[in-house]
């Protein structure tokens, strides 16, 4: 069961020491709460666990249209399921979806499956994985999520021969394959992603 | 008007000219100008006929083309009394009677004054044979002296009676019987020949040249001259605006601190009074709000908030009385204080912008600009999070916001006198709605879109159309600028309406302005297959004579069909015209002061501006080498004055495709 925002907010709430940092908490607009709770979960991170520090990540299976694919954990801020409606986003990739207000914010909503393959998979329903680009949330809209998997970087081996599941100008999103499906690099996507929906509004 | 009759279904070329006298006879209600174009070729003139000469004109048409001839009389006038003080068949006032006299003939056929048109023909008859030494220069000079003066009376008889008096051109024909003056057309070579004597206006050019004129160019020469030296001034003033600029924005950073620090004093004012608030008071963050509701809704019990909002806003000091002064604290006098600040800044911007704008028309003034679009600069000063009022509209399945500010009023009434005309979809790259639904109280009618008018800022200010598919209403939004990778051109910011929803916030301005760029660096590129995101709903037809009344009545006609019509009274003007307006289709008259039909077209066709242009000629020529000619240069099609109405609209119908 999800506890409630409010209930989250009193939480912490009673975590201030200070009245005054609870009052100006009150005052906080939705989008100056969130970045305000990051930032203390950021700094209430825990270490890196052994298994992390020995180059273990944990990874979402997401399954496309074409197989699975692999986005970093880490890398992920929610999943939700794709029940919202879009503002279409002008002279955007055909790849993005539009955007949406996410808690306070506005985010680009991109079609996972279309990046990657570079072909025409209309959506029709799934789940957003939300991410974050220091630029601009991105949500990603993936058909269905799988189980978490631990994959060591020895464990990814590099593709021999082109891929069916990703085009071959998505291969620098890719840091590998792993049981033959691609494992994608958090930062290498999230970085083009947001370049290519920047200089979209430039380029035909 | 009088109708044109329909074109008779043999070959009149066969007739003897004996023929053709008895078949005119026969046709004693129609006119000589509905013969054959061609007839030019049978070197026979029409004679003047007892046509029926009333005309069906407007007072408005007569009073346009009467004060048109009037000048073109004064003209003729003015090129007779040069010709008669040089005596000499070179003159450079016989090319002057030539050219005025064609004008009238075809404005004057146009529009059905079929004897003036006549007199006017038999001007031009009676200089080329001066220029080619067939008449004397000094009989010739008499008959012309006659002519004008017959069409003067004419002309009385057009204003005063409506009608058409014959008197004056069977006069002219007696007289230049007497005067042994034939009215023969000379051919064609002759004429060419004739026109390259001194006439650069009326000969067709070669492929790929334009005339210059001498005096104009050295004009532009010095005006870039001007340009080189006062480039210097021009940089001071654009370096002081930046430097204006800059102090701006050091002076809305301090207004933001400043806004801060009451802020902070408003607050602990409000937490103050919060002892002896209403218990009812709702809380001023919305966060608060929801989370209570949140809890309302899963305990079933109603929540209150302990506090207040704060007694007094700066909304309140925007409503300011002096004469309830006693009533505000000197906080509140701080507060209405910064609320004047914050009008002075923005009075300032507005300043600023006004500057910028200056001196962009300065540089542009200077600089020979051919696409202001390149030439401009879009200069957006700072955002902020920022409460915008304005239109809830609809385009496809999106809402947008555009703000009050850039729309003049909403029209229901079709497309109107816009200078360009858009459909909101196409500038925002939406799907264009397939067929627009029906209102439900009658369905027999289509909807009609309404059309917001917008302003541009240009030089001179023009008003656009903007087609949207519904307008819904007015909100009032908070308004944020969207991340970096999410700015787009046109779209100045994004809100969420209450219920979650993202709304886009329109430059509807810089949309357009964007919309051309994208355009002029598809037709630069040569990518002439790019989606052309303007549609235009109705075709633009660019009208080009030196008539003002010859374009009148050619607006009225095609205005029956839903055109959008430009005009332009020669070459030049044309050209500038299609560069900005970028037309569908020019209806391109031959002869012309500054720059003639055919130099307009090579200008088209060695620069290929505008490939997909249709051209009609329309001119008073018949003959078969300017038909040539013109097909040569890339005219689609070739109509001859006077033309059918029908004729004209089928045409024109056909080469657009509709």
């Amino acid at each position: 069961m999800f506890t409630p925002i409010w209930a989250c907010l009193l939480t912490r709430k009673m975590a201030f020491q200070d009245e005054k940092d609870a009052q100006s908490l009150e005052r906080m607009t939705d989008e100056e709460f969130w970045q305000r709770a990051r930032v203390e979960a950021a700094n209430a991170s825990t270490p890196l666990s052994p298994s992390e520090n020995a180059g273990l990540h944990q990874y979402l299976a997401c399954e496309l249209r074409r197989g699975t694919c692999y986005v970093p954990l880490h890398a992920i801020e929610a999943v939700i399921p794709a029940s919202f409606s879009l503002a279409r986003l002008p002279f955007a990739p055909r790849w993005v979806y539009g955007v949406l207000a996410w808690r306070g914010e506005i985010a680009a909503v991109v079609n996972l499956d279309e990046y990657l393959s570079e072909l025409e998979m209309p959506f029709s329903g799934g789940m957003l994985l939300i991410a974050r680009h220091p630029q601009c949330a991105i949500g990603l809209l993936v058909p269905a999520i799988g189980l978490t998997t631990t994959i060591g970087s020895e464990q990814l081996t590099s593709a021999t021969a082109p891929s069916t599941l990703y085009a071959p100008a998505r291969a620098d999103v890719v840091q590998g394959l792993y049981d033959g499906y691609p494992v994608l690099d958090a930062v290498a996507l999230l970085n083009d992603v947001t370049r290519q929906i920047g200089m979209a509004a430039h380029h035909d | 008007m009088t109708e044109e009759p329909e074109p008779l279904p043999f070959d009149h070329s066969k007739l003897s000219p004996r023929e053709l006298e008895v078949l005119r006879a026969f046709l004693s209600t129609d006119e000589f100008a509905t013969l054959p174009p061609d007839s030019e070729e049978t070197a026979v003139l029409p004679a003047p006929q007892p046509v029926d000469p009333t005309l069906d004109l407007e007072d408005e048409m007569i009073s346009v083309f009467a004060g048109e001839v009037e000048e073109d009389l004064s003209v003729l006038r003015g090129g007779l009394e040069q010709a008669e003080r040089d005596e000499d068949a070179n003159s450079p006032g016989f090319l002057t009677l030539r050219q005025v006299a064609h004008k009238i003939r075809g404005s004057a056929a146009m529009i059905g004054c079929d004897a003036m048109s006549a007199i006017a023909h038999r001007i031009e008859l009676v200089v080329l044979q001066i220029m080619a030494g067939e008449i004397d220069v000094h009989t010739g000079l008499y008959g012309l002296g006659h002519a004008v003066g017959a069409m003067q009376v004419t002309l009385v008889g057009v204003v005063t009676q409506k009608r058409e008096d014959l008197q004056p051109l069977l006069g002219l024909e007696q007289d230049f019987d007497t005067l042994g003056i034939s009215l023969a057309e000379p051919d064609e070579e002759q004429t060419s020949l004739l026109y390259s004597r001194g006439d650069p206006r009326g000969r067709p050019g070669p492929a790929g040249s334009v005339s210059i004129d001498r005096q104009q160019f050295d004009q532009l020469i010095q005006h870039t001259e001007r340009l080189i030296e006062q480039q210097t001034a021009l940089e001071h003033a654009r370096k002081q605006v930046e430097e204006a600029f800059q102090e701006l924005q050091t002076a809305q950073a301090r207004l933001r601190r400043i806004e801060a620090f009451f802020s902070s004093v408003f607050m602990s004012v409000a937490n103050g009074a919060s002892e002896h608030a209403d218990e009812s008071a709702k809380p001023s963050s919305s966060l608060v709000a929801r989370i209570l509701r949140d809890a309302a809704q899963r305990t079933g019990r109603a929540y209150q908030f302990q506090t207040t909002t704060p007694p007094f806003s700066l909304e309140d000091a925007t409503r300011w009385d002096e004469l309830e002064m006693d009533r505000f604290s000197e906080t509140n006098l701080l507060a209405y204080a910064l609320n004047e600040a914050i009008g002075d800044i923005a009075t300032a911007t507005a300043q600023l912008q006004r500057a910028l704008a200056h001196l962009d028309t300065l540089m542009s003034q200077h600089i020979s600009i051919t696409h202001q679009v390149r030439a401009g600069f879009i200069q957006h000063f700072p955002q902020a999070t920022r409460l915008a009022q304005g239109l809830l509209v609809r385009a496809w399945e999106q809402q947008a916001l555009i703000p009050f500010s850039q729309v003049l009023r909403i029209d229901y009434q079709g497309q109107q006198d816009y200078a360009h005309f858009y459909t909101l979809n196409a500038l925002l790259d939406f799907p264009t709605t397939p067929e627009a639904p029906t209102p439900s109280t009658s369905p027999a009618q289509p909807l009609i879109q309404p059309v917001l008018r917008v302003s541009m800022d240009t030089q001179p200010a023009t008003q656009v159309g903007v087609q949207v598919d519904e307008v819904i209403g007015q909100v009032e939004l908070l308004v944020k600028p969207p991340p970096a990778p999410l700015q787009r051109p046109g779209i100045s910011g994004m809100a969420v309406d209450s219920a979650g929803n993202v709304l886009l916030v329109l430059d509807v301005p810089e949309l357009i302005w964007h919309d051309q760029f994208r355009q002029e660096q598809a037709r630069d590129t040569g990518a002439h297959d790019t989606p052309v995101r303007t549609k235009r709903i109705m075709p633009k037809i660019l009208i080009v004579d030196d008539s003002v009344s010859i374009r009148r009545t050619l607006r009225q006609t095609l205005s029956q069909k839903e055109y959008m019509i430009l005009e332009a009274s020669d070459g030049r003007e044309a050209l500038e015209k299609i560069e900005e307006q970028s037309p569908d289709l020019l209806l391109l008259d031959l002869e012309m002061p500054r720059m003639n039909g055919y130099d307009v077209l090579n200008v088209l066709r060695t620069r290929s501006l505008l490939p997909d242009l249709k051209i009609v000629l329309l001119t008073s020529r018949t003959s078969k080498k300017h038909k040539q000619r013109a097909h040569e240069l890339g005219a689609h099609k070739y109509l001859t004055k006077p033309c059918a109405d029908n004729t004209l609209l089928e045409t024109v119908a056909a080469l657009l495709g509709r």
